[in-house]
């Protein structure tokens, strides 16, 4: 009987207006939410700029004051922080690495017809790439810069070739 | 029976009902409104901000283009020299010796005949560069892609500071009264002029408002260190290495700010000296023979 009468009345049950409510505390929040991100975001967006320039700039004084490349070069990374007022909380890592070139036969593939001798053509073509190969290996590093704000966590990796300019190239072929 | 009566007397709400209902709603709106507003002026601010610092990546951005196309002639070539040449390269050098005499910009003339630009830094805070960064406003046009520019502080406008004091302030800090402006200015119509460029006349395009102060230092690639002054380094001030720019100024809060950026030059760093030991004779060569003995001249040794 109650429930009838209920039925009648002209107005919002309390299910509905609680419904409503959370209706619009989720758009509230959905908008506040959005808000604060994109606030995070201009933050963030500013801290990568940051953090990618002075990788640039670290790796323009690497190209600048080139490197004496020896062996050693490669299990001797540089690391520190930065020495400019206002970016004293930046660290940054400088390694580098020995080129690694594939071997002729990754690079032209296995012969189908194993059984057919070479012919002195591929021969010659493995010689010349054995040369260029070891030429490319002294003559190319690759470095990689990491930049990192020590504040925030937030980092970045640059990686580029540096020539090693004192390489001793050797084209003597003898066939 | 009580629900019969209330359903017969409550077709609308009470007073006090609708003044609570009132009072709700108006601290909702409020709310809403607080809210909104902020959010806008944060926004805005941000915006604003974003600006701040970008208009420092295009200023850098500019530079960069600038000195990346920096040209000279000593970058693939070597001085013109006059005990070096042959008799009529030497006949040749007379005549180009004479215009490269008066020129304000171009002092020196490389051995292939080509005007070597001189760079110069009129203040500590400024730099005249040759550059190949130009480019034609129109198709086709025959417009040459090199350039004179020139990157200069200057005051900042009166107008802006009295916009600050007058309190008409948007949602940065206003430009400090000390605070310079960073200018680039362009002069492409006569680069191979003889006479000193008037860059007064030039009209000038601002890249960068509160700036306090801006240097430049180059690489000498002798001693391996940056140096402020061109005169310093090996014909450096027609052959520039690499640039380091540090650049001061206030942040959108008016905090003094530093950046620094290094912009290397596009041109390979080839040792020009080289290409002559190799290519060329070393001596004028005068008792050439036109016999059975061939002498081109290309292998460079053994015509003495």
């Amino acid at each position: 009987m109650a429930a009838k009468l209920i039925s009648t009345k002209n107005g919002f049950s309390l299910i509905e207006v609680m419904i409503a409510l959370a209706i619009f505390a989720a758009f509230a929040t959905a908008i506040i939410q959005t808000q604060t991100t994109n606030l995070d975001k201009s933050d963030r967006l500013r801290d990568d700029v940051e953090v990618f320039k002075l990788a640039e700039l670290k790796m323009n004084e690497i190209m600048v004051d080139k490197k004496k490349f020896t062996n050693a070069t490669e299990n001797d990374p540089d690391s520190g922080n930065f020495d400019i007022e206002g970016y004293k909380n930046y660290k940054y890592l400088v390694e580098y690495k020995k080129n690694k070139f594939p071997d002729f036969e990754q690079l032209i593939g296995k012969e189908e017809d194993e059984d057919r001798t070479p012919d002195q053509g591929s021969a010659i073509k493995k010689a010349i790439f054995e040369k260029l190969k070891k030429n490319m290996e002294t003559l190319l590093w690759q470095v990689s810069v990491t930049v990192t704000n020590t504040d925030t966590g937030y980092s970045t990796v640059l990686t580029s070739w540096v020539t090693n300019e004192e390489a001793k190239l050797d084209i003597q072929f003898s066939f | 029976m009580i629900f019969n009566s209330r359903s017969k007397f409550q077709d609308g709400f009470s007073l006090l009902e609708v003044l609570i209902a009132i009072t709700i709603l108006g601290f909702i709106t409020l709310a809403i409104i607080q809210f909104t507003d902020g959010s806008i002026d944060k926004s805005l601010t941000v915006t604003a901000e974003d600006a701040e610092y970008l208009q420092v990546e295009t200023a850098m951005a500019r530079l960069e283009w600038d000195i990346s196309q920096i040209y000279s002639p000593l970058y693939f070539d070597i001085p013109m020299n006059p005990s070096n040449l042959t008799e009529t390269e030497g006949q040749i050098y007379n005549q180009l010796a004479d215009e490269y005499q008066s020129n304000a910009n171009f002092t020196m003339v490389s051995y292939d005949g080509l005007p070597i630009p001189l760079f110069r830094r009129p203040e500590k805070s400024s730099l005249v560069l040759f550059t190949t960064s130009n480019r034609r406003k129109v198709a086709n046009s025959k417009q040459s892609y090199f350039a004179w520019v020139k990157y200069e502080l200057q005051d900042t406008p009166q107008e802006d500071i009295d916009a600050a004091v007058d309190g008409a302030v948007g949602f940065t800090a206003p430009a400090p009264e000390d605070s310079k402006i960073l200018v680039r200015k362009m002069f492409t119509n006569n680069v191979y002029t003889k006479r000193e460029i008037e860059w007064d006349t030039v009209k000038s395009q601002i890249l960068m408002r509160k700036v306090i102060n801006l240097k430049f230092e180059f690489w000498n690639p002798k001693t391996k260190k940056w140096v402020e002054n061109l005169d310093v380094i090996p014909s450096g001030a027609n052959k520039i290495h690499a640039v380091r720019v540090t650049l001061d100024y206030y942040d959108p809060d008016n905090i003094e700010t530093k950046t620094v950026r290094i912009f290397r030059t596009l041109f390979p760093n080839f040792e020009p000296e080289d290409k002559y030991k190799y290519l060329k004779p070393k001596k004028p060569n005068t008792n050439l023979d036109r016999g059975g003995q061939t002498n081109t001249g290309v292998g460079g040794e053994g015509n003495d």
